[in-house]
C-alpha cells in the first residue's frame, strides 16, 4: 500500500528531466524531496501524480499502474497542490475550497460538502477570506486557498486503500507563520494514515516536518534517508554548492542547518 | 504577513452585487417571457397579447376566453411570428450558452464562437452556395430553401475541424494554438468569401450581405423543423458540463487532478459548439457579440459558476437576440435592419452600465 516510482525515467521533449529513478512513499510518513533548481523535482511530481506518462517505468498506486485507475476514483484518493494557479475567474474562497470536493459529488450532498470546504479553510486559515473573491486575494492567500482545495478533496478516507497528497512547493509565497503551519497540516494529514510527499526548498523545513528527505540532483535520486541521516555538509555542498553547518538541538526534532557560503568561495 | 492580511476583514460580507438565491431565475424567465410576448404582438398586423393569452388559456382547455384572435391575426402569429420567435429563443440561447462553455474551456472571458473558425466557415458554405446557386437553382427544387442553411452548417463543421486538427500538438489540444489556428482558419475563410463576393452578380450580393449581417427573417416552420434538433442538441450537451467546465476554470492540470477527463472534455465540447454554432448560423446568419456579451454579463452579475451561468446565459441570449429582432423589424419598418448590429445597440449600454456599477463598488 504506496504510492511508488519503479525505475521511471520523465522526457519532456527530446530531454530526460529526471530518472531512471525508484521512489516510494507511504501512508503516515512526510516524505520531503529536496534538490536545486532543475533537478527534476517537479518533474518527478508530475510522474507521480500521473499527469506525465513516464517514458520508461511506471507509477503504481496502491500496486496498480497509475493510468490504469479511473479518474475519480484516482481523485479521490490522489489531490496535488501545484506551485502556481492560473484562476482568474471570480470564485470565492469557499467556492474554490468546494470544487475540491467533486470527485465525491455522487456521495454526501452539497451541505456536507460545504461544511468539509469550511474545514478545510479553517485548517489553511483562510476561514476568514471564505466570502472573498479569489482574484482579490495575495499570492499567499491564494496558495492556502488552494491547499484548503486539495485537502478537501482529501478529506474523507476513501471506503479502501489510503489518500495521498503531493505539495509543489507548498511554502514558496508564504511568510514564516504560514509555512509551518501548512507543513503542520501536512503532518496531521499523515498522523490520520494519509502519505504526504511534498517539494521543499528550505533544508530546515525539511528537517523539521519530514519522517525521510530524498535528495535530488540532475534527475537523479542521490540519497534517501532520515533528515540526521540525510543532511551532512558533504552531501549539502555536493548537491547544493552551500557550505553549511549542521548542529541539532535536544528540543528540536531534526538537525539545524545553517548557511555559510556558497562552497565555491571554500578557501 | 501583509496589511491585507492582518486586517479584520468583515468575514460574512458577500461579494458585492452577486444576486442571492433563485431570484435571478425568476428574473431571467420573467424577462423572456415577457420579449416573447411582445415579439408575438408588435408588428405590422398588431394582436393584442391579452388575446394571445386568452387562445393560450383557450388551447390548454382552461374554458372560453373573452378576448378572440381574428383569422388574419391568427395567420400571421401561426405561420409568421411563432416560427420566428422560437427560432430566435433557440438561436439565441445557444449562441450565449456556447460563448459561456468556451469561455470556460479557454479561460478566456474574450473567447467567442466565432474565434474557433465556426462562423467564418459557415459563412464561406453559405456564400459558396449563394453563388453557386445560379447554375444549380433551377434544379434542385424543394430542396433549395435548405441550400444556404445546409452549405453552411457543412462549412461550420468542417472549419472546425480543420482548426482543432491544427490546434493538437502533440497529441493533445493545445487550447492557446487552438485558438491561433482557429484565427488563421478565420481568415481564410474570410478570404475565399472575398474571392466570391468578387464573383457575385448585384442580386447575389445583396443576399451575402444581408445573411452575413444576420437576420430571423427567413423563420418559417421548416428552418425550425430543421434547426430544432441540431440547436437542443448543442443545449443539452453544454448544460451536462456545468461541474466540468467550473473545474477547467481552475486550470486544466488542476481539473485532472480532480478527475475531469480534460481531453474528452475539450472534443466534447468544441464539436457541441461547432455543431449548434453551425445550425445557428446556418439559418440566421453571422449574428454577433450575443455569445460574448451575455455571459460576461452573466459572470459579473452571478458568478462564474456555470451551474448558474449556463441556464441563466440560455435565458438573457434568448431574451437579448428576440428584443433586437423585435427592434430589428419595428424601427425601420416596413424595411428590416440587421439584427446583428442590434444585438450590439441593445447590448453595449447594459455591458457599460454593469463596468461602471462594477468599477464604483
Amino acid at each position: 500500500m504506496s504510492l511508488e516510482a519503479r525505475d521511471v525515467e520523465v522526457w519532456r521533449g527530446r530531454g530526460r528531466v529526471a530518472g531512471p529513478l525508484s521512489l516510494e512513499v507511504r501512508p503516515g510518513e512526510v516524505l520531503a524531496v529536496v534538490g536545486p533548481n532543475g533537478a527534476g523535482k517537479s518533474s518527478l511530481l508530475a510522474a507521480l501524480s500521473g499527469e506525465l506518462r513516464c517514458k520508461a517505468g511506471d507509477v503504481f498506486l496502491e500496486g496498480r499502474a497509475l493510468h490504469e485507475w479511473p479518474s475519480v476514483e484516482r481523485a479521490q484518493r490522489l489531490g496535488v497542490l501545484l506551485q502556481e494557479s492560473s484562476l482568474g475567474f471570480g470564485f470565492t474562497a469557499l467556492e474554490v475550497a468546494v470544487l475540491g470536493r467533486s470527485p465525491h459529488a455522487r456521495r454526501g450532498g452539497e451541505a456536507s460538502d460545504l461544511e468539509v470546504a469550511r474545514a478545510a479553510l479553517d485548517a489553511t486559515d483562510t476561514q476568514h477570506l471564505a466570502s472573498r473573491a479569489y482574484t482579490t486575494l495575495s499570492g499567499g492567500e491564494r496558495q492556502r486557498v488552494q491547499l484548503a482545495r486539495v485537502l478537501a478533496q482529501l478529506w474523507t478516507r476513501p471506503a479502501r486503500g489510503h489518500r495521498y497528497l503531493l505539495l509543489d512547493e507548498p511554502t514558496a509565497s508564504l511568510d514564516l507563520s504560514h509555512q509551518h503551519l501548512v507543513l503542520e497540516r501536512a503532518r496531521a494529514f499523515a498522523r490520520e494514515g494519509g502519505a504526504v510527499l511534498t517539494v521543499l526548498h528550505d533544508l530546515n523545513l525539511a528537517a523539521r516536518y519530514a519522517d525521510r528527505i530524498t535528495v535530488l540532483d540532475q534527475g537523479r535520486c542521490v540519497e534517501t534517508g532520515t533528515p540526521a541521516g540525510v543532511l551532512t555538509p558533504d552531501l549539502i555542498a555536493n548537491t547544493f554548492g552551500l557550505r553549511v553547518e549542521v548542529v541539532s538541538r535536544p528540543d528540536l526534532p531534526g538537525p539545524l542547518v545553517i548557511p555559510m557560503g556558497r562552497a565555491a568561495s571554500l578557501p | 504577513m501583509s496589511a491585507s492580511e492582518a486586517m479584520p476583514v468583515p468575514a460574512a460580507r458577500p461579494v458585492p452585487s452577486r444576486l442571492p438565491g433563485s431570484r435571478p431565475w425568476v428574473t431571467l424567465a420573467g424577462v423572456l417571457a415577457l420579449v416573447v410576448l411582445a415579439s408575438l404582438a408588435i408588428g405590422s398586423v398588431p394582436v393584442p397579447p391579452f388575446a394571445i393569452l386568452g387562445s393560450l388559456w383557450e388551447a390548454l382547455g382552461f374554458g372560453e376566453a373573452s378576448q378572440r384572435l381574428e383569422p388574419m391575426q391568427r395567420a400571421v402569429l401561426l405561420s409568421v411570428r411563432l416560427p420566428r420567435v422560437v427560432l430566435g429563443v433557440m438561436v439565441g440561447a445557444v449562441l450565449a450558452t456556447t460563448g459561456a462553455a468556451l469561455q470556460a474551456l479557454f479561460r478566456n472571458p474574450l473567447v467567442e464562437p466565432g474565434l474557433l473558425g465556426t462562423s467564418s466557415g459557415a459563412a464561406l458554405g453559405a456564400v459558396l452556395a449563394i453563388v453557386l446557386d445560379v447554375t444549380l437553382g433551377t434544379h434542385v427544387g424543394a430542396l433549395r430553401m435548405l441550400m444556404v442553411p445546409g452549405a453552411a452548417f457543412c462549412g461550420a463543421l468542417g472549419a472546425t475541424l480543420l482548426a482543432q486538427r491544427l490546434g493538437m500538438g502533440g497529441g493533445r489540444t493545445d487550447t492557446a494554438r487552438m485558438l491561433l489556428s482557429g484565427v488563421a482558419v478565420s481568415s481564410g475563410a474570410f478570404a475565399g468569401m472575398g474571392l466570391l463576393t468578387y464573383a457575385a452578380t448585384d442580386a447575389q450580393l445583396r443576399s451575402i450581405t444581408f445573411w452575413s449581417l444576420g437576420s430571423l427573417g427567413g423563420a418559417s416552420w421548416e428552418t425550425v423543423g430543421a434547426a430544432t434538433v441540431p440547436l437542443l442538441l448543442t443545449l443539452g450537451l453544454l448544460l451536462r458540463e456545468a461541474r466540468a467546465l467550473n473545474l477547467m476554470l481552475l486550470g486544466e492540470r488542476e481539473a485532472w487532478h480532480l478527475g475531469v477527463d480534460v481531453e474528452r472534455l475539450k472534443r466534447r465540447l468544441i464539436l457541441a459548439a461547432a455543431l449548434g454554432v453551425g445550425a445557428a448560423v446556418a439559418f440566421t446568419g453571422m449574428i454577433g457579440f450575443v455569445g460574448l456579451l451575455v455571459p460576461a454579463l452573466l459572470r459579473m452579475a452571478l458568478g462564474p459558476d456555470h451551474r448558474r451561468l449556463l441556464a441563466a446565459s440560455a435565458l438573457s441570449g434568448a431574451s437579448l437576440l428576440l428584443a433586437a429582432d423585435l427592434l430589428s423589424r419595428t424601427l425601420a419598418a416596413p424595411s428590416e435592419l440587421p439584427v446583428g448590429a442590434l444585438t450590439s445597440v441593445l447590448g453595449v449600454p447594459a455591458f457599460i452600465a454593469i463596468l461602471a456599477r462594477k468599477g464604483a463598488a
